[in-house]
């Protein structure tokens, strides 16, 4: 049967053939274990937080006005993946890459600032090396950021890929998993901003 | 079965699709704005003197939850149909991950 | 015109020999790769049993020194862990649960393909250790700082990122059984439908999936201490080892789970088959394996019972754990009650089965012992610790294992493993099992403590050490046994007959040798023991859910084993301080996942006019 006669296309793209729904489900169970994966890893930075050994504290450190820029640039992206993702409700490719190329020029944005961060604050001694809370610091975020990094990786190659392809029921389920993919990394920032910048400005 | 990839040809969406588009839209942008103003009280909270230490410590925490709510419950469509199994596994790591923070945090000295 | 999603491939190359092997995404065939590795590290991992009670068979002796026996100590219980006892039930998982559920491979064949070779990988990573500098010689759980700052040799660091790399290939099937289990079932298998051995599946696939990602972050911790400097287990820079021990047992009590499980689904499935006897209380049996999983997953601090928790903490700890004697006490009770009354044979199968009640028993018995804190404190690293977790692995996992493979092995090879040879191989295990772990009670009792090279003469210990060294040779004995009936059955020409046990569940209504897309028709279920119904009504197979159609399959990719190599490569890389190796080997995989998501990939089809001959009602193919 070919594509091109009329045939009554499916209003959920992404869960229309057998494979998408084990996309779908596989993507959440994966998700779920993130879930444990950064639990374990806030875990240890709030049990070693207090741990500087005579380098700088949390208090010292943190500046809330570039952590509230880096946290409102993730949480427009995660708009932005959604406007993606509302775009193939009406079934508009263009729309669709679109906001998905913002998403990532505001995850870049975001890991751009991050490494800044960084680098400003190994010049006040807060290195990975010279203290546990300095490590669980780094590792947390660091991982954090990877995720960052690799969810802009995964939606370029979607995004470059796909640009010059009809969306059809092979490749919705391929976007949308990325723009979930896209949310926890949002859902995770949510805790680090407030488990790891405001608790520990308040000390 | 053979199941094909259906092209999305058709561009035009039915009317009862439009609608659920337009609210669901609705629904999206009201979250978001939610959470931008969440992630100001948040900050401002901190930032300013009004409230002490535990308060402040309980706001956040508070806020987060409520922002998490609003990101996988919205944002990622868990309060749509369909979505039991996401959403006990998502509960069951969120159960997980208050052990490994409890133990790795709180039962160490 | 055909479009790009049109263009799905109508025929195939058969491909044959090593390339078929090496690029396969059958889950019958990935299920024999565990199967086979998880074998072969088994007998590596039965080997440096047999040496270390050896080192142990005379007080003082020099068998060995004092810091092989910590390699082969530590060596001995990872590789039978992770290396042997998990794929074994990886293999039968793989190539059991999508008969079992009436579907045609897993919902994630690439996905399985990748995890298995990343399994044998991260294996074979870990064992080069011996012979590049030194096994890890910390104990299985690699406790921090001895295993951080107190570790010269490189061995911790193959330990970390080798076994790293086989729980990623361990999580990744954990999620895809989930998946299949949810998706893929017949039409007519509602959950409560399902077969123990994959109710069981699912979850210890949830077990998985929460309890390998705090592994994975105690294994980064690990390694970023012993390679990149950080402190999080120094204590001078802030540093917290108490902290290893608790990511290092949330993942560690679940997994003993993991381990039992599967061993309490392959019971429920051989022991009704060989009494002729539905499983007694199914619902309640399904029930108690959830109730095991989570509370599997409250207890983990009665390994911590003697580092200073408290004894609030340690009271909650205990009794949670006691409480898990409960389900499990049902499961033992509910196979029991399905044997009474029933026609009992006993095949080799059985006879693994029906030891692993009281084997396992005594073992949960002492299990409850020691979750008594304040008693804790006597048993705690000592041989009584020793000889609860064998009684319960070997007894529950290993036992289980043997009677999985003797009830599935016509299946899985086509072929039936001898009875006579397995029957030796029974009995001889079996007493050298008791003969070697049941003095290990008295020897901790009386003070013996664990992971020592030697003992001292005149505290009479001689004895029990001498007593459990020949029990391991009898083991030892029987293991030898069981690989010759392997081979003698694999040699033998005949093939095995169709639905050799008799059996209740819909994968015994596959004709053997199995086709390679498992049902030539989806298979419509019409109950509990789906098999048994049709047969109750008179048919030899199962009524169909559909008709005769052209049958979808994936193709295979060479893509898995090269990034598992790749990993392997950088992980070689990281620990030979090789920046191009480890960020080359890293950026190699990131680029092997890019070619997997850009290139189509949409499988290919089996016409309906090739496929075989379905058996007939009368039994015949």
């Amino acid at each position: 049967m070919s594509a091109h006669q009329s045939s009554t296309l499916p209003q959920h793209p992404e869960k229309a053939t057998l494979e998408g729904r084990n996309k779908f489900l596989g993507l959440w169970f994966f998700l779920a274990g993130e879930t444990a994966l950064f639990a374990t890893l806030f875990g240890v930075y709030l049990g070693l937080r207090n741990s500087n050994a005579g380098g700088p504290t949390a208090q010292e450190l943190f500046s809330l006005p570039l952590v509230f820029v880096m946290t409102i640039i993730l949480l427009v992206s995660s708009m932005t993946s959604v406007l993606a993702i509302m775009a193939m409700r009406r079934k508009d490719m263009k729309g669709l890459l679109r906001w998905f190329i913002v998403t990532v020029i505001l995850g870049l944005a975001f890991l751009g600032l991050e490494i800044y961060e960084f680098i400003e604050y190994t010049h006040e001694g807060h290195q990975f090396t010279k203290s546990a809370f300095a490590s669980a610091f780094y590792t947390l975020l660091g991982t954090h950021g990877a995720h960052v990094a690799f969810g802009c990786g995964w939606i370029t190659t979607l995004v470059i890929r796909n640009f010059n392809r009809p969306l059809d029921t092979y490749i919705a389920p391929k976007f949308y998993l990325a723009s979930l993919y896209w949310h926890f990394i949002d859902v995770v920032w949510i805790f680090i901003f407030s488990l790891v910048y405001l608790l520990g400005v308040i000390g | 079965m053979v199941e094909q990839n259906k092209e999305l040809t058709n561009t035009k969406l039915t009317v009862e699709e439009e609608i659920e588009y337009k609210n669901e839209m609705k629904l999206q942008l009201i979250s978001f704005a939610m959470m931008i103003i969440l992630t100001i009280v948040a900050f401002a909270a901190v930032a300013t003197d009004l409230l002490n230490s535990t308060f402040k410590v309980l706001l956040v925490l508070i806020l987060a939850g409520i922002q998490f709510v609003f990101q996988v419950y919205v944002f990622m469509h868990m309060g749509q149909k369909n979505h039991e199994f996401p959403t006990i596994a998502i509960w069951t790591g969120v159960v997980v991950a208050l052990l490994c923070i409890v133990a790795c945090a709180g039962l160490i000295w | 015109m055909a479009t790009h999603t049109e263009k799905l491939a109508l025929s195939h190359k058969q491909r044959s020999g090593l390339w078929d092997w090496l690029t396969t995404v059958d889950h019958k065939k990935i299920g024999i790769m565990y199967f086979v590795a998880g074998l072969f590290f088994f007998i590596v991992a039965g080997l440096e049993a047999i040496l270390i009670r050896i080192q142990l068979m005379f007080p003082e002796f020099d068998f060995v020194s004092a810091q092989t026996f910590n390699e082969l100590v530590t060596m001995h219980g990872t590789t039978m862990l992770f290396l042997a006892a998990m794929p074994i039930f990886f293999g039968l998982m793989n190539a059991i649960v999508p008969l079992q559920i009436g579907a045609r491979d897993v919902a994630f064949p690439f996905l399985n393909s990748l995890g298995f070779w990343l399994f044998l990988f991260g294996g074979i990573l870990l064992n080069l250790s011996w012979f590049l500098g030194g096994a890890p010689d910390a104990g299985w759980t690699a406790y921090a700082p001895l295993s951080t700052e107190y570790s010269a040799s490189h061995g911790l660091d193959f330990y970390a990122l080798g076994l790293q790399i086989s729980g990623f290939g361990t999580l990744m099937a954990g999620i895809n059984f989930l998946v299949t289990i949810i998706n893929m079932r017949a039409p007519g298998m509602s959950f409560m439908r399902m077969p123990m051995f994959t109710w069981t599946t699912f979850v210890t696939s949830a077990l998985i999936l929460f309890a390998f990602p705090p592994l994975t972050i105690g294994f980064f911790l690990l390694m970023f201490d012993r390679l990149f400097g950080s402190n999080f287990f120094v204590a001078d820079a802030g540093g917290n080892v108490i902290i290893w021990e608790h990511i290092f047992w949330i993942f560690g009590h679940p997994e003993v789970y993991i381990l039992i499980l599967p061993a309490f689904g392959i019971l429920s499935e051989v022991i009704p088959t060989f009494a002729k006897k539905r499983l007694f209380g199914y619902s309640a049996m399904v029930f108690a394996t959830a109730l095991i999983a989570f509370l599997g997953f409250m207890v983990w601090a009665h390994h911590m019972f003697t580092t200073g928790l408290g004894p609030i903490a340690n009271s909650i700890f205990s009794v949670a754990t006691m409480t898990i004697a409960i389900p499990t006490g049902v499961k033992i009770f509910n196979w029991l009650f399905t044997m009474w009354g029933g026609q009992i044979r006993f095949p080799t199968a059985n006879l693994f089965a029906v030891a692993f009640i009281p084997s396992f028993l005594i073992g949960g018995m002492t299990g409850v012992m020691l979750s008594v804190a304040p008693a804790d404190y006597q048993y705690h690293d000592t041989y009584f610790v020793v000889a609860h977790f064998h009684y319960v692995i070997l007894g529950g996992s290993v036992f289980g294992i043997f009677a999985g493979i003797y009830f599935w092995w016509p299946r899985m090879f086509n072929k039936m493993l001898n009875e006579t040879l397995g029957k030796w191989h029974f009995w001889l295990f079996f007493i050298g099992y008791h003969l070697t772990f049941f003095p290990m009670h008295f020897l901790g009792l009386m003070g013996m403590p664990r992971r020592v090279f030697t003992f001292l003469e005149g505290q009479q210990l001689e004895l029990g050490n001498f007593i459990s060294s020949i029990g391991s040779y009898l083991m030892g004995l029987g293991t030898i046994v069981f690989a010759i009936n392997i081979v003698v059955s694999m040699a033998k020409k005949e093939v095995a007959a169709y639905d050799p046990w008799d059996g209740r569940t819909i994968d015994w209504a596959i004709p053997i040798p199995t086709p390679s897309y498992n049902f030539a028709q989806l298979p419509l279920v019409k109950g509990l023991d789906a098999f048994w119904i049709e047969k109750m009504n008179g048919n030899k197979t199962m009524t169909p859910a559909e008709p005769l159609d052209d049958i979808h399959m994936p193709n295979g990719s060479i893509l898995p084993v090269i990034m598992a190599l790749l990993l392997s490569v950088a992980a070689l890389g990281f620990i030979y301080d090789s920046l191009f190796f480890a960020i080359g080997g890293l950026a190699a995989f990131f680029f092997c996942m890019i070619l997997r998501s850009v290139i189509d990939d949409h499988g290919y089809y089996i016409k309906k006019e090739e496929l075989a001959p379905v058996v007939d009602k009368g039994g015949k193919a």
